[in-house]
């Protein structure tokens, strides 16, 4: 978006007035600077911003915001970018504000409680805590680069997720700045707290565009005593999904429960040169617990697995199990190796439809013709089938489209939705309509306006988002 | 027409690379200091000047006292950048290499020793190379850095006709830069290139396993040392386990390692910034010096000129020594043995190569558009990236940043080429980007390959203005 000559000039003013309160040398406005902070993971949407901001501290976000909200300057908060639905991108012009130097990350052992500050990343946070015999279990497969900021903007999930969750499953307290420069604490950095509705929730997931999370709390656990890693590997999807169904059925918990196609598989192995099976599908069960139970409930979960037509592998050397995990956090970005472009679904249906939804995705993927390695969260019923096409080729790139549509479509049918743990930005504004429409509940997008206009009333922040 | 180019591309990069330049063109290396400084170690050696093997000393180690000493200057009240403009201008007059070559002797005697050390290694080792004297020609790592290609092909190609008239099949070389120059880059640049290079380090651990020597203790030595790992050689080459296997050899060492190590090393602030990035370089190599100390070792080994120079100005209170001298001194009380067979993971393994489909503004754009095209813009080579690491993870000196800038130009987007060329030439060329890129993109080949095209652009861009529209500075 380029700016009239007037917006121009009092667009200058007013980073010339964030220069003189904060110091100029946070301010970037080059745009040789500017590019590189145009893009996200989409590797589609692109907007350049007007200018960057570097903050290093609460008040430097506060006195931005104050700006910005009197000039009416759109602004977009920024972890590392690595979202894969734009919603990072500066869709309107406006002003990026850099989270990444604000880092800080102090544990607090005897409290099970960490603090991190937005820019630090969800892997550094695991990282200090496991000095102290504790682990932040939220392990996006983009843990290295996914900041606490972003992270919790997009509540971010990982292969963890089927025993511990999500983000939001951790959060006990926030700091967020609100437009006018307002600073907000809410929550209690104590494992227990109330005080009304949870209005911590209110950003979680809210993809920055309700203002600037700075700080964040979490309690954390002790790592696990002990770690059995149960292999299946199935003559197809549906087998493997109805093992992990019965799994979850059978009241086992497992700590993650990941799945992965041929496709995929091959993709990895030809990546990542990690030995793979090549056909069927394979399922991963990643059981811990205490010493004493741990063989027990290993051994439940193979049953399951076998019952379904698996043959399967028990393992607790943590070299083997390290390669399995890196197997699949690698799933997606190996599959960018081999593909021009690929595009990740993100849907989620409940567990008693897994496998149907993974039979109905089989039969996308031969009706379309596409590529279409297919991996996800067995354990909460979470799965990315991930479209590749040649980007040069019209006809690939429409039935790639129409494909991503029917995707979506299978989710809203069985019950389920449309993004799982990657959020909705621009990419998925559309399907999130339709899935509200089946649903019966489109003045969702109605409530969060009204919602919007309580904290943001001239909708500065990151707008474009969800339409909003 | 060639050399109209390499006049006006002075326009577009800045002084301390044109100085640089200045010096390879006037003396045949970069400081200008002329064959007869730059052979000065090997004199009263007995080897021959033909042979299929050649020790090739590089264009750092012969001359690195004497950049010590312009280093220290440029850390003076007197701007790298001011220092610069006026040492080209003593350059063309050839005043400043008279003046280097008088101050600096003291300070180069040492690197002169690491020579003569390395030679007489490899002669007790039962290898006798040959040397080229005043003959040896500089590998060109200063055109090929600062993206000056065509200067650099033609240059390689002149290198290539001398190493032929010598008879040389193999080079060995303690400089890891120009073993990876020779290893990759040559073949990169010069159709038909067939001379293997192997590093100091990889052939005395062969020599010293094969041939069961037992190397004997160093009395004068720190017991308990630690080993910065080069980018370019662990990195790069696969050159990890060799350099340990001699330290753990010698009786008496304790080898501590750092926490980045292997081919997860830190950079420790060469790769050419020092020159154009001083204070980008100078962060790199304090936090790198840190490191190293922090493992309680008093000694911090290293096989690379470039890394003992940053290392060695650091500022870090630490020994900074060249692993070179310590086995030479190790090997003066060495015993025979039994001869072994080691094998190391990665040897002497094929580099892999990114030529350009030709060196004109198309040929280049048609190379980085096929790569950029590639990056999925993930970033997970942002947090490993060296000079990320040192500046809170700007975007437009991250790795993810310069491809992304790299993509812009190829696109022809609205950008100033000196700008652009400003933010790839704070790369280090360090290599960590593309060992965690899942896309295997070869990111500092796509750097060097964008320093060329953004120097071509700004001149192209000039021309059209008639001024210095392109031009930063
Ligand atoms: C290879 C790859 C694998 C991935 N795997 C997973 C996965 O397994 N699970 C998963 O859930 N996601 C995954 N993702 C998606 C992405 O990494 C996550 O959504 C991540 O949490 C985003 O973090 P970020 O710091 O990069 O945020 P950004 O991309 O910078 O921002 C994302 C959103 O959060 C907002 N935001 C950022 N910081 C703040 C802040 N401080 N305050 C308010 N809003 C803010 C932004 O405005 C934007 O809307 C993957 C992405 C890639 C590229
Ligand atoms: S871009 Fe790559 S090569 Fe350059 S400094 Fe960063 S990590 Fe090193
Ligand atoms: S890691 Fe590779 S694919 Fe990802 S942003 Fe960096 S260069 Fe692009």
């Amino acid at each position: 978006m380029v700016l009239s000559e007037d917006a121009s000039e009092a667009f200058s003013k007013a980073i010339r007035e964030i220069s003189r309160r904060i110091g100029g040398e946070k301010v970037l406005t080059d745009p040789e600077d500017l590019i590189p902070y145009s893009i996200d993971a989409s590797k589609r949407f692109e907007g350049v911003p007007w200018a960057v901001v570097r903050v290093n501290s609460t008040e430097d976000v506060s006195a931005v915001l104050q700006v910005a909200d009197r000039e009416r300057i759109p602004v977009i908060p920024r972890g590392s970018a690595s979202c894969l639905t734009g919603a990072v991108v500066a869709k309107r012009g406006g002003i990026v504000i850099d989270l990444l130097p604000m880092h800080r990350v102090e544990v607090y052992p005897e409290d099970l409680v960490v603090m991190a500050e937005a820019g630090a990343t969800v892997q550094r946070v695991d990282e200090e805590c496991r000095r102290h015999g504790l682990m932040f279990p939220p392990d996006p497969a983009s843990s290295k680069v996914a900041t606490v900021g972003g992270a919790l903007a997009e509540n971010a999930g990982g292969i963890r997720g089927a025993k511990y969750g999500v983000m939001k499953n951790w959060l006990l307290a926030l700091e967020v700045v609100l437009p006018g420069g307002r600073v907000l604490r809410v929550g209690e950095p104590t494992l227990k707290w109330r005080w009304g509705p949870d209005l911590t929730g209110l950003f979680v997931g809210s993809e920055g565009w309700l203002g600037v999370i700075t700080r964040a709390w979490f309690k954390v656990i002790p790592v696990p005593e002990r770690v059995v890693r149960v292999v299946g590997v199935f003559p197809d999807m549906e087998s493997a999904g109805r093992a992990a169904a019965d799994i979850r059925a059978s009241g086992i918990l497992p700590l993650g429960l990941e799945i992965m196609n041929a496709e995929t598989l091959r993709a990895v192995s030809r990546a990542t040169g990690i030995d793979l099976p090549r056909e069927g599908a394979m399922l991963i069960a990643d059981v811990d617990g205490p010493r004493e139970a741990i063989s027990r409930l290993a051994k439940a979960v193979a049953e399951c697995m076998r019952r379904a037509g698996g043959e399967v592998t028990l393992s607790d050397d943590p070299e083997e199990m390290e390669r399995l995990y890196l197997a699949r956090k690698m799933a997606y970005a190996s599959l960018t190796r081999l593909y021009r472009a690929v595009e990740i679904e993100d849907i989620t249906v409940p567990l008693s439809r897994f496998p149907e939804a993974l039979r109905r995705i089989d039969e996308l993927a031969k009706r379309y013709g596409l590529p279409l390695p297919t991996f996800g969260h067995a354990g909460d019923g979470n799965v990315h089938p991930t479209i590749c096409y040649d980007p040069d080729d019209e006809d690939q790139v429409e039935r790639a489209r129409r494909l991503a549509e029917e995707i979506c479509d299978v989710a809203i049918e069985l019950g389920g939705a449309v993004s799982g743990e990657h959020g909705i930005g621009i990419q998925k504004t559309g399907a999130l309509r339709r899935e509200l429409r089946a649903r019966g509940a489109e003045y969702y997008l109605d409530l969060l306006r009204e919602i919007k206009r309580v904290l943001d009333p001239n909708n500065i922040m990151n707008p474009g988002n969800f339409d909003l | 027409m060639f050399l109209a180019f390499i006049d006006a591309a002075s326009a577009m990069i800045p002084p301390e690379v044109e100085l640089a330049r200045g010096g390879l063109a006037r003396g045949g290396d970069p400081l200008g200091l002329g064959p007869r400084v730059r052979s000065a170690w090997a004199e009263g050696l007995d080897l021959p000047s033909r042979g299929e093997l050649l020790f090739y000393a590089g264009d750092f180690y012969p001359v690195m006292g004497y950049a010590e000493l312009l280093l220290r200057l440029t850390r003076s009240p007197l701007s790298t950048r001011r220092l610069a403009s006026l040492g080209g201008a003593l350059m063309k007059l050839g005043l400043l290499p008279a003046a280097l070559r008088i101050a600096g002797r003291g300070a180069n005697s040492r690197y002169q020793a690491s020579l003569r050390k390395a030679v007489n290694t490899l002669i007790r080792l039962g290898v006798r190379p040959a040397i080229l004297r005043e003959e040896e020609p500089s590998f060109g790592a200063v055109l090929h850095t600062y993206g000056l290609l065509d200067e650099f092909s033609e240059h390689a190609r002149g290198v290539w006709e001398r190493l032929r008239e010598a008879g040389v099949r193999t080079i060995v070389t303690p400089d890891p830069v120009a073993a990876l120059f020779f290893r990759k880059h040559y073949p990169e640049f010069v159709d038909g290139w067939d001379v293997d290079a192997v590093t100091w380090v990889e052939l005395v651990a062969e020599r010293v396993a094969s041939e069961g020597v037992r190397l004997g203790p160093v009395s004068r030595w720190a017991m308990r040392v630690t080993y910065h790992d080069p980018c370019v050689q662990s990195r790069m080459m696969g050159v990890v386990e060799q350099p340990r296997f001699l330290i753990s050899e010698i009786p008496g060492v304790d080898l501590v390692e750092p926490t980045r190590r292997g081919v997860n090393t830190g950079c420790s602030g060469d790769g050419g910034l020092e020159l154009v990035q001083p204070e980008v370089a100078r962060r790199l190599a304090l936090a790198r010096g840190e490191e190293l100390k922090n493992t309680g070792a008093k000694l911090a080994l290293t096989s690379c000129p470039a890394c003992l120079l940053t290392l060695r100005s650091s500022g870090v209170e630490m020994f900074f020594g060249d692993l070179i001298d310590m086995v030479h001194d190790a090997l003066l009380s060495a015993k025979r043995g039994e001869p072994r067979e080691v094998a190391w993971a990665g040897a002497r393994r094929p580099l892999r190569l990114t030529k350009p489909r030709g060196l004109s503004v198309e040929g280049l754009t048609s190379t980085l558009a096929e790569l950029a095209s590639r990056c999925v813009r993930c970033g997970f080579c942002n947090p490993t990236c060296s000079t990320a690491q040192v500046l809170d993870g700007l975007e437009s000196r991250s790795a993810r940043g310069r491809v992304t800038l790299i993509r812009a130009m190829v696109e022809g987007r609205d950008l100033r080429p000196g700008e652009v060329l400003d933010r790839l030439y704070t790369c280090v060329l360090c290599g960590a980007c593309e060992m965690a890129c899942p896309a295997g993109l070869p990111v500092p080949d796509m750097i060097i390959y964008g320093r060329a095209l953004a120097i071509k652009l700004g001149l192209v861009k000039r021309e059209e203005l008639g001024v210095d529209g392109g031009d930063r500075r």
